[in-house]
């Protein structure tokens, strides 16, 4: 890996983190669910300034390329994120239905 | 004995052409057999003239403030059960499949503490009358009550009716945990799960009045899987509250 590929993915990296504070500044997106974004930064950011660890672990697992290591990361981490919104979805979907039900239930009390 | 509180709960989606005949009728056999059946309809949001229908008719019901669908509205009419203490909470199509007639029947098995709940069934005598749906639809109404069978070693024959009555008990259990979609057949399996009693009766369906069926051909493929993946993820659910 090149040092300006280097210099190019920690930028890269850095705004993805920027970009997610912006939004928890603005409570766009809560503290919650900021954390798994600012963790998926931080492996990808240790993987580009210590190539070898993901030689390492490119070896241990048999792949011929470290970059097809660093899809298969990066896919994972995707996964548990889609997850996880999945999950949240299906919650909130089952709080909206009781406020509405509460709700509809309270306007037609008379 | 004090008499049992009734409330007959009617989910209506865009029922205008049948819900003011389905509320007469019912009004009617009140009048006619000295019953008192409350009645409650929930309006899910309907798009048509349902609602002026309701106001102007002074039917009680609830307009629900936005569309939740089959399981969503009938579960409001459980919660207003369970808040305003009924003893039993019947289940019952607006679109005039459903004979109020029958509703005694069903009401019957619960009030006489036997049993916790009790369907309307099409399918229990062989050679019964009335409408009982295209075959297609009975042979997946078929397939579902093999599933019910397999997963809880009872069989039921109707597991699609949208015709039930149920007891005090169930109307606490369901008004907190109810399926938002094909609500019938999946209950079954968590209501058996917990070893409440479940009773079929014999009752004639007539073919709808008017309007839309809530469950259209195209869907049925999603319909099954959807049911067969439900009734099996519940059937390795945990519960609590086993009586």
């Amino acid at each position: 890996m090149s040092n300006n590929l280097k210099i190019l993915a920690i930028i890269f990296l850095l705004f993805i983190a920027i970009i997610i504070t912006l939004f928890v500044r603005k409570n766009k997106i809560s503290i919650k669910y900021s954390i798994i974004w600012y963790f998926m930064c931080l492996i990808l950011a240790i993987l580009t300034l210590f190539p070898n660890l993901l030689g390492l672990v490119t070896n241990f697992f048999g792949i011929q390329i470290a970059s097809n290591m660093v899809f298969a990361i990066m896919i994972g981490g995707l996964f548990i994120i889609t997850i996880s919104l999945t999950i949240i979805v299906s919650i909130q979907k089952e709080q909206i239905k009781n406020l509405i039900q509460e709700i509809s239930i309270l306007k037609n009390k008379k | 004995m004090k008499k049992a509180r009734i409330l007959i709960i009617i989910p209506a989606y865009n029922e205008e052409a049948n819900i003011l005949n389905t509320y007469k009728k019912i009004m009617d056999y009140n009048k006619n057999n000295n019953t008192n059946y409350d009645v409650l309809v929930i309006n899910d949001g309907s798009t048509d003239n349902t609602e002026m229908f309701l106001k102007e008719f002074n039917i009680p019901h609830i307009k629900l403030i936005e569309n939740l669908g089959i399981g969503g509205a009938v579960q409001t009419g459980y919660k207003y059960a369970y808040e305003n203490n009924y003893d039993i909470a019947v289940q019952f199509d607006g679109d005039g499949q459903h004979n109020v007639e029958y509703v005694k029947d069903i009401i019957d098995p619960i009030i006489s503490g036997k049993y916790d709940l009790c369907i309307g069934s099409r399918f229990i005598l062989p050679d019964q009358e009335g409408f009982k749906s295209s075959k297609a639809r009975r042979i997946g109404i078929k397939m579902i009550s093999s599933l019910i069978k397999i997963f809880t070693g009872k069989k039921i024959y109707d597991p699609t009716s949208g015709f039930r009555a149920i007891n005090k008990d169930i109307i606490k259990d369901f008004s907190s945990i109810y399926p938002m979609e094909y609500p019938e057949p999946i209950s079954y399996i968590s209501l058996l799960r917990k070893n409440y009693k479940i009773k079929e009766v014999s009752v004639v369906m007539n073919e709808r009045t008017g309007g839309k069926s809530s469950i259209h051909t195209w869907k049925n493929i999603y319909y099954m899987i959807n049911v067969s993946l439900s009734i099996f993820i519940e059937s390795i659910k945990r519960y609590k509250d086993v009586k």
